[in-house]
């Protein structure tokens, strides 16, 4: 790390004299990446990479600029792209980089940064059994054509002009596979993920049941009758939709009059038992993080709380704004300007539950596809491909595919008809939630 | 020159002496900057440098890869030793000298980023589409227009003795409007793109920009939900062209083919579409948005019919695709830059004009839905499940176009789609996209003329 803060120092000290407040971020990242293909491996990928951006404040007007090369011509010439990219943006009185602290600080814990005890030779075993542990379970498995062991390491660097300055290391190891089930001309794919911080914290036979199981029953399923139903939300389906209109909780959005929600503060929005933290923190969470992006210390916050809309993400700079109290949630990659995001998100724990949840009939979604260009983040209207199966209780009572579910985002969180007791984590850890009966929404089928 | 000559020789006569039976370095140096204008104000400008180098190494159909910033003997030499540390063969091939393959530029650029254009005549052009979309109605209480220019220059050398370089400019103007009406809100987009400098603006009239993606906003407000069920559609041209690319162009990809993750792997020569359809990948029109010299493998473009008359008569193969299938090469490879392995991918696919008016589409129609304007969407290319949205559409009622209607989606399966094409129209038009897959988000254009499918599964509210 020591190597690296040189660095950051360096495109510093290059600002300092041009005469400009400045703050750089310096990410560099090292992954390995493995795929199988017929019991090999099919793919083998190594890889380093460091980029670094600067943020110049000059006369009130904020210029951006980023690098992947470290030489010191090329620190310079970002440095004096950034102020003159500064001169043609609008006056920024709001902007400004005050944050003074005397003393490093390090992110890294071990938590989130744990020694790699497995050798090359385990990771590849590892994901060789990602494909041959499908396939074992049926021999109607055609393929498995998408899986990936992969390990990323990363390091995040931050200091800006008046001393600031922190550090965190990350390590991580994600693998997923898929299962494509083929009998009598018809066809069925699912894929799952599991994440960890060490390969022995992945759920090799997890990834292998939950790929086959949905594949397999879901083989040969068709539309289910058009009509309005019941739905809950597998947890990771959930965290999709989701974030689909994650931008409903942006200062950032808000300030720049693109976010539906900007005058809603203090407005109840959702029922009553609704509830929505944002704790970098969390214990359980993957999504752990020391400092933002301007170097502030990051804390838990209360988004939502019994259905009233609490605050957004804010930085210094949307929380001036605003006239709000600073949530520390800037964010800012190393090539783009000041914003807002979240890490773990967690949605309370109702008291209804399972078993009273589940009662009735209802439409369980499993899958759905175009996410993003289904939602309409404005209006909250979204309609999504979907498949998952009709059930009562734990029962399936059918299994559906080529259907669509739509619905109105906004209305969607009013008509919650119950909240489920357990809290459930989605495949990647970073949000966690309840089961939730949502009443009414639109499935197109037949 | 990205990277000396030297250089490359001693890093893949290394790669070989590993064992490898191919090897390749690409080297790329992307200049980019973005502005953007928010609340009738320069809300951001920036911009930046990307270098990196990716080195592929195939033993028999298997792919190694390795990608770095730093441009050194060493750091490479280590690279090749670190992703080939398993390789237990010893040296097959011998190292062939380079023999510099001169790029014909086909697609000439008359103002790249870092021509003499100031900045101040870019922000203009930006300031203009707001004022446009504003000028529309008071409703619109939000403008936001960017432009997106790139220059990204590739350098690729091979172990059988390619050394091949180009330059790429790219230019792209995304303009959104938001609409707001009794506290309903609704947005409009456009984002026109070239493979082409600033001078591609002289195309793309600001006022005419600013009122299509304010009027696109303005027409969804208060306007009834889409009705769901199975029912005819017609998508018209230009971005309506996602749906092939959705629901057919992935899955002639030899990335998918390769593995059999295709509905297509063995349907050569068969019929797989309407006898109305016939469709291309061509990366040669001139500075369209998809368009390349060479590949990322450096092989030349070049213009690919994928169905001839509802035949299929191609897959878009790249190296390893045609090595794995025995299909000819298509200049196909392509990745989103050096931190990518090319894979097979599209260029500007599209289905060709046919001769029906958009007139005679909606006056064959009793119920059903004009889609306008099409969103993005996605494909899932093991079963061909596809869904895409329609950001405008209106109701034909009595074969008449009766009102407008909210957003919905449009679901199916490619090969089930592609046969119930009735009508192909006379209106063909391209339109720009980002391609998401596996070797990362590439420039595409998708295109079709008008288009009407006999029966589609629409997911509405109503």
């Amino acid at each position: 790390m020591e190597d690296y803060r040189n660095i950051v120092e360096d495109v510093l000290k290059i600002a300092k004299s041009k005469g400009v407040d400045a703050d750089c971020i310096l990410n560099t990242n090292s992954l390995l990446s493995l795929k199988s293909e017929d019991q090999e491996l099919s793919e083998h990928k190594v890889s380093s990479s460091l980029v670094l951006g600067v943020r110049v404040i000059k006369d009130k007007r904020v210029g951006t600029s980023y690098s992947e090369s470290w030489d010191k011509e090329s620190l310079g010439q970002m440095v004096d792209s950034a102020i003159g990219f500064s001169k043609y943006t609008k006056e920024e009185p709001l902007e400004t980089i005050d944050l003074k602290r005397a003393d490093f600080l390090e992110g890294t814990i071990d938590k989130v940064y744990k020694e790699d005890d497995s050798s090359l030779e385990e990771k590849i075993k590892f994901c060789l059994s990602l494909e041959s542990e499908v396939k074992k379970k049926d021999s109607a498995v055609k393929s498995t054509p998408y899986n990936n062991l992969s390990r990323s390491e990363s390091e995040n660097l931050y200091g800006n002009s008046l001393g600031t300055f922190c550090g965190q290391k990350t390590r991580s190891f994600s693998c997923f596979t898929s299962a494509l089930i083929e009998k009598e001309n018809q066809q069925s794919m699912h894929y799952h993920v599991s994440v960890g911080r060490k390969l022995s914290e992945l759920n090799l036979s997890e990834v292998v049941e939950e790929s086959y199981l949905h594949a397999n029953k879901l083989l040969g399923a068709g539309p289910i009758e058009t009509g309005h139903y019941d739905v809950i939300f597998k947890t990771d389906e959930l965290a999709d939709l989701f974030s689909c209109f994650s931008g409903l909780l942006s200062g950032h959005s808000a300030m720049n009059d693109t976010n539906p929600w900007k005058n809603k503060v203090g407005e109840v929005l959702a029922m009553s038992e609704f509830s929505l933290l944002d704790d970098p923190s969390f214990e359980k969470g993957f999504s752990y993080t020391k400092f933002d992006n301007e170097g502030e210390l990051t804390g838990k916050t209360t988004l939502i709380e019994n259905g009233k809309l609490e605050t957004f993400y804010h930085n210094s700079k949307t929380s001036k704004f605003f006239k709000v109290p600073n949530t520390f949630h800037a964010a800012r990659s190393a090539r783009g300007s000041l914003g807002v995001s979240g890490s773990n998100q967690i949605i309370l724990p109702g008291s209804t539950s399972e078993s009273e949840l589940k009662k009735d009939r209802y439409f369980e979604v499993v899958k759905m596809q175009g996410l993003f260009s289904g939602a309409d983040s404005v209006s909250g209207n979204f309609s999504f491909g979907a498949s998952g199966y009709l059930k009562e209780g734990d029962n399936i009572l059918t299994p559906a595919a080529g259907i669509t579910i739509s619905g109105n985002f906004f209305e969607l969180l009013k008509e919650i008809k119950m909240m489920g007791s357990t809290t459930h984590s989605n495949n990647s850890r970073g949000f966690f939630s309840p089961a939730i009966r949502f009443g009414g929404l639109k499935i197109a089928g037949k | 020159m990205l990277l000396d000559k030297n250089i490359a020789q001693l890093v893949l006569d290394h790669a070989l002496s590993r064992g490898a039976d191919f090897a390749e370095i690409f080297v790329e140096k992307t200049n980019i900057q973005k502005a953007t204008v928010l609340s009738q104000k320069v809300h951001e400008i920036g911009g930046g440098i990307d270098f990196g180098l990716g080195i592929r190494m195939i033993y028999g159909h298997r792919v190694l890869y390795g990608y770095t910033n730093i441009p050194t003997s060493e750091e490479l030499l280590r690279i090749v030793s670190l992703i080939s540390e398993r390789e237990k063969s010893t040296r097959k091939h011998e190292f062939l000298d380079f023999t510099l393959k001169p790029t014909v530029d086909i697609h000439p650029v008359v103002t790249p980023l870092g021509s003499d254009l100031e900045l101040d005549s870019k922000i203009s052009y930006l300031h203009d589409i707001d004022k446009a979309a504003r000028s529309v109605s008071e409703m619109i209480n939000q403008v936001t227009v960017s432009s997106l220019e790139k220059r990204q220059e590739i350098e690729i050398f091979n172990t059988e003795g390619l050394q091949s370089f180009d330059t790429r400019n790219y230019i792209r103007i995304v303009a959104s409007s938001i609409a707001e009406k009794n506290g309903e809100q609704s947005e409009g987009y456009e984002g026109p793109g070239a493979l082409a400098g600033f001078e591609f603006t002289k195309s793309v009239s600001a006022q005419a920009l600013g009122a299509k993606v304010a009027e696109q906003a303005l027409i969804k407000l208060g306007a009834d939900p889409c009705p769901a069920g199975k029912m005819p559609v017609i998508i018209d041209n230009g971005f309506g062209g996602v749906i092939f690319h959705e629901a057919c162009g992935h899955l002639l990809e030899t990335t998918s083919v390769q593995k059999k993750a295709s509905v297509f792997w063995d349907k050569m020569d068969q019929q797989i579409a309407s006898p109305v359809v016939s469709a291309v990948d061509d990366g040669t029109i001139k500075n369209e948005w998809g368009s390349i010299n060479i590949d990322d493998e450096g092989m030349e473009t070049q213009k690919t019919q994928l169905i001839k008359d509802g035949m299929l008569t191609s897959f878009l193969v790249d190296k390893i695709g045609a090595m794995r299938t025995g299909f000819d090469r298509t200049g196909s490879g392509r990745r989103q830059s050096y931190r990518f392995a090319p894979a097979s991918r599209m260029r500007n696919t599209f289905i060709e004009a046919g001769d029906s008016s958009l007139e005679e589409m909606v006056a064959s129609i009793d119920k059903g839905i004009y889609c306008k304007k099409m969103g993005g969407g996605s494909v899932q290319p093991g079963t061909g499940e596809f869904n895409f949205a329609a950001q405008e559409s209106y109701l034909i009622e009595n074969g008449k176009i009766t009102k407008p209607l909210k957003s919905a989606t449009l679901i199916g399966t490619g090969p089930e789609v592609l046969q119930k094409i009735s009508m192909v129209g006379n209106n063909f038009e391209l339109a720009a996209g980002m391609c998401g897959s596996v070797s990362g988000a590439v420039p595409t254009t998708v295109g079709q003329p008008a288009l009407k499918i006999d029966e589609i599964l629409v997911g509405g509210q109503a």
